[in-house]
């Protein structure tokens, strides 16, 4: 870390430091259990920061989850990269956890205090992605806008609510607790108001499994029971990364990303709960008990579409059947999802405002999340569901090393002339 | 300045090894210490007879100190290096037989414990040793003594604010009993900013700035209470076309507080401790009330009153900067933060008109949302850095 970038980091950075974080945790472990205990093993509820990709996307899903949206109001590219040196700074402390509350008398506590004196990882993980916003004039990116990252589309059923929509940033906070992802990001915020400002934030959690399998939805079903299998590498290379070596077409900085949807889907649950069951089902495509597809007595039977071309039982407009068709023309649109549950109060009308907070990855936004989005337009579940927000992302590399930082890459672009990025942007869009 | 911030750095970018160099040095400490009565977590000694007794030598890095008072009376505990005077941690008030647990990385140095005693003062207790590399420097002690000078600048700055407050208040009051409602409005905001220039904040004038300045908040009737008075009121009765001979004593009575704060500002006692929170303090009120929107009566005039009140800021930081420059390493960055806010909310006022906070396009307002954020999370530490302590 150079002076400059600490010095930006934070007054008393020298405090949260990773290597000091060991020493202290060690210090805790010693006076807690009486025992000497070695913190630098890896700990289960430890998930690496550094690495080739970033962490939350293919990482099992944690209990809890926000995703925060930011506007940059960085004033140029300079402080642009300072606020991406800080996040990723803090960002790393907080994933390593037993980051020490060590007490300094020139200024404010250096932390919150909600996760107590002693913060655990809590299989903390934060994935930064970045909007097409970001590649406007202000920061002379437009030239290196990821190929296809596009302002999120505005789909027929849609309802969206401009003040939930897009970003400059996204910020995917998840952890085991819900208190360490609030933790998490009054930690990040407080040390990069000057670079960024919150947008608009969407909570959301996982519940247990009912009473088994996949865990429900609030409409009462399993959700993400043909998820593609998040431990299959070769499939998450053709699924979700850009490419890990050459990055997307021509942009070699890119490698190791990926492309993030998140759409906040409101589940109009009044409504839902007053039709029936077998109603409910068709819409589906699966039994709500048990999470089996409507041709199948388990939840992870495998529907049998051929059997079943006029959709006897599995109805041709049921949203598994225009989600994954599952025929070789469609297997190119498979992505994988990442979505939490939310509610999050109540509307003016007194309904409740809960519903899906859809997450997912994939490495081509038009050919996967699009494509998959095309045919379930005017699914008979539209009726009950309305998108409200959201936005698309480009999720940044993984940050190689603990003198790297989100973006570095891009950032150590040349700018690009604001005309041909401004021409740039207008073509694409 | 510099040297410290650098110091300090190169500390931090060795960190991973000095953390490792932590973890060994307590296996070390635990394992040799293991055949020792003493427990691993040192315990010093508050009290006035053995002041700092209980620890011994030991390696530098973070580490657990336990402070026990074994004295009759509550007593503050403050670690200081023993070569510069500065002190690291500071805790107030340990009560008798109360144990506090502290962590606090400590660098190589000496450094003794302070216990300080309402009726008996300070008594330093004996220097212990520290090898390591350098660590945090800590703060030189700023006491009570070294705030007065301070205080009576500010106070004299306060006065001097009053003289364009007494003056455009009685333009105000004029204005309201002509009747001209135009002529009043127009007369409200610079009497408004006035005050504002002063740092009310917190309660700063006490009870006459709840008449002066109070908001419907926490009053039953709200805009219709009768307790609702002062610039607040008078707003929200000149922008809701209320009668203007309802105005007037309002206006009267606007008039009498602030004459009557004019009269006590030379005596008016400012504590040191309420001076240093003050400079992050006026700017969290603009945080809550102006950026929100949320005490706006009707003038749309939140942004000309953040703007006073980044002026009020930096008329209270003004007389603590020579305390605070030796001790503040991010000192540099404050004023240019401030500048930068006030700029931005500059940009808002078009000839007196300000743009009221929810006309204000979205990038702007979240840029002035962002320097605020900036100036407060910036302005902050001073307080805590000038907190007054007892080194005698």
């Amino acid at each position: 870390m150079t002076d400059e970038e600490a010095g930006r980091v934070s007054r008393r950075g020298l405090l949260t430091g990773a290597g000091i974080a060991a020493g202290v945790a060690t210090g805790f472990a010693v006076s807690e259990l009486g025992a000497p205990t070695h913190t630098a093993r890896p700990r289960p509820d430890r998930i690496a920061f550094h690495g080739p990709v970033q962490a939350g996307v293919t990482t099992a899903a944690q209990r809890n989850a926000a995703v925060v949206a930011f506007d940059v109001t960085a004033a140029d590219r300079t402080e642009l990269t300072d606020l991406m040196r800080i996040l990723t700074a803090r960002a790393r402390t907080l994933c390593a956890g037993s980051d020490p509350v060590v007490r300094d008398i020139a200024g404010p506590p250096v932390d919150s205090g909600v996760l107590g004196p002693n913060p655990p990882p809590d299989r903390l993980t934060v994935t930064v992605g970045v909007g097409a916003s970001l590649f406007d004039g202000r920061y002379g990116l437009a030239a290196l806008r990821p190929r296809g990252l596009v302002p999120m589309r505005t789909f027929p059923n849609d309802r969206l609510d401009p003040a939930r929509c897009h970003g400059d940033l996204s910020v995917q906070i998840c952890a085991q607790s819900p208190d360490t992802v609030a933790y998490a990001l009054r930690e990040l915020a407080r040390r990069t108001r000057g670079g960024m400002q919150i947008r608009w934030r969407s909570d959301g959690f996982i519940s247990p499994p009912r009473p088994a399998g996949t865990p429900r939805n609030l409409m009462g079903f399993k959700d993400g029971t043909a998820n593609p299998d998040i431990t299959d590498g070769a499939l998450m290379d053709r699924v979700v990364w850009a490419d890990r070596n050459a990055g997307l077409p021509g942009q070699p900085w890119t490698a190791g990303g990926t492309f993030q949807v998140v759409r906040r889907i409101r589940m109009l649950v009044e409504f839902w709960d007053r039709v029936s069951v077998g109603e409910q089902e068709n819409m589906l495509g699966r039994r709500r008990d048990t999470g089996a597809p409507l041709d199948g007595g388990t939840e992870h039977d495998i529907p049998n579409y051929a059997l079943d071309p006029v959709g006897t039982s599995i109805p041709l407009t049921s949203h598994i059947r225009r989600a994954n068709p599952r025929t070789p023309a469609t297997d190119a649109s498979l992505l994988l999802r990442r979505p939490y549950n939310y509610d999050a109060g109540v509307d003016g009308a007194g309904n409740l405002d809960m519903g899906l907070l859809f997450i997912s990855y994939q490495r081509d936004l038009a050919a996967q999340f699009e494509a998959v989005q095309t045919r379930l337009i005017n699914e008979p579940l539209v009726d009950y569901i309305e998108p409200n927000g959201g936005g698309y992302f480009f999720v940044l590399p993984g940050v190689a090393d603990a003198r790297s930082y989100w973006g570095q890459h891009m950032l150590d672009q040349p700018p690009s002339d604001p005309t041909s990025a401004a021409m740039a942007h207008n073509g694409r869009y | 300045m510099r040297r410290v911030r650098l110091a300090r750095w190169r500390w931090l970018g060795a960190g991973f090894v000095i953390g490792l160099a932590v973890t060994l040095g307590v296996f070390a400490l635990v394992r040799w210490s293991a055949t020792d009565e003493a427990s691993e977590v040192p315990t010093l000694v508050v009290a006035e007879n053995a002041c700092g007794q209980g620890w011994t030598d030991r390696e530098s890095g973070a580490q657990t100190l336990m402070l026990r008072n074994t004295g009759g009376v509550a007593a503050d505990a403050q670690l200081i290096d023993v070569a510069t005077g500065k002190v690291l941690i500071d805790v107030e008030g340990i009560g008798s037989g109360a144990t506090v647990p502290v962590q606090v990385s400590l660098g190589g140095g000496r450094y003794a414990l302070r216990c300080v005693f309402d009726e008996w003062g300070a008594v330093t207790g004996p220097t212990v040793r520290i090898t390591g590399p350098a660590g945090p420097a800590g703060v030189a002690p700023v006491t009570r003594a070294d705030l007065i000078a301070a205080v009576r600048a500010y106070q004299a700055s306060v006065v001097a604010g009053m003289v364009p407050l007494v003056a455009d208040i009685a333009s105000l009051q004029t204005a309201v009993r002509s009747g001209d409602r135009v002529a009043a409005r127009r007369s409200w905001l610079p009497a408004m900013l006035d005050y504002q220039r002063l740092g009310a904040a917190y309660g700063a004038f006490g009870d006459l700035d709840v008449a002066i300045d109070g908001t419907p908040d926490g009053l039953p009737g709200g805009v219709n209470d009768s307790r609702f008075t002062g610039f607040r009121r008078l707003e929200y009765g000149l922008w809701h076309d209320q009668p203007m001979t309802v105005l007037v004593p309002v206006a009267d009575a606007l008039s009498a507080s602030v004459t009557r704060l004019r009269d006590q500002a030379p005596e008016m006692p400012v504590d040191g401790l309420d001076l240093t929170r003050r400079v992050h303090e006026i700017l969290e009120d603009t945080e809550r009330f102006e950026l929100t929107g949320g005490s706006d009566q009707g003038s749309g005039s939140s942004l000309a009153i953040a703007r006073a009140q980044v002026r009020a800021t930096q008329m209270a930081l003004e007389p603590l900067v020579p305390l605070v420059v030796t001790r503040y390493p991010a000192l540099p960055g404050v004023d240019p933060a401030l500048r930068r806010l006030a700029a931005d909310l500059d940009a808002t006022d078009h000839d007196g008109a300000w743009t009221p906070v929810q006309a204000l396009d979205h990038a702007r307002r979240q840029q002035i949302n962002a320097d605020t954020g900036r100036a407060v999370e910036l302005l902050a530490p001073i307080a805590a850095i000038c907190e007054p302590r007892r080194t005698s």
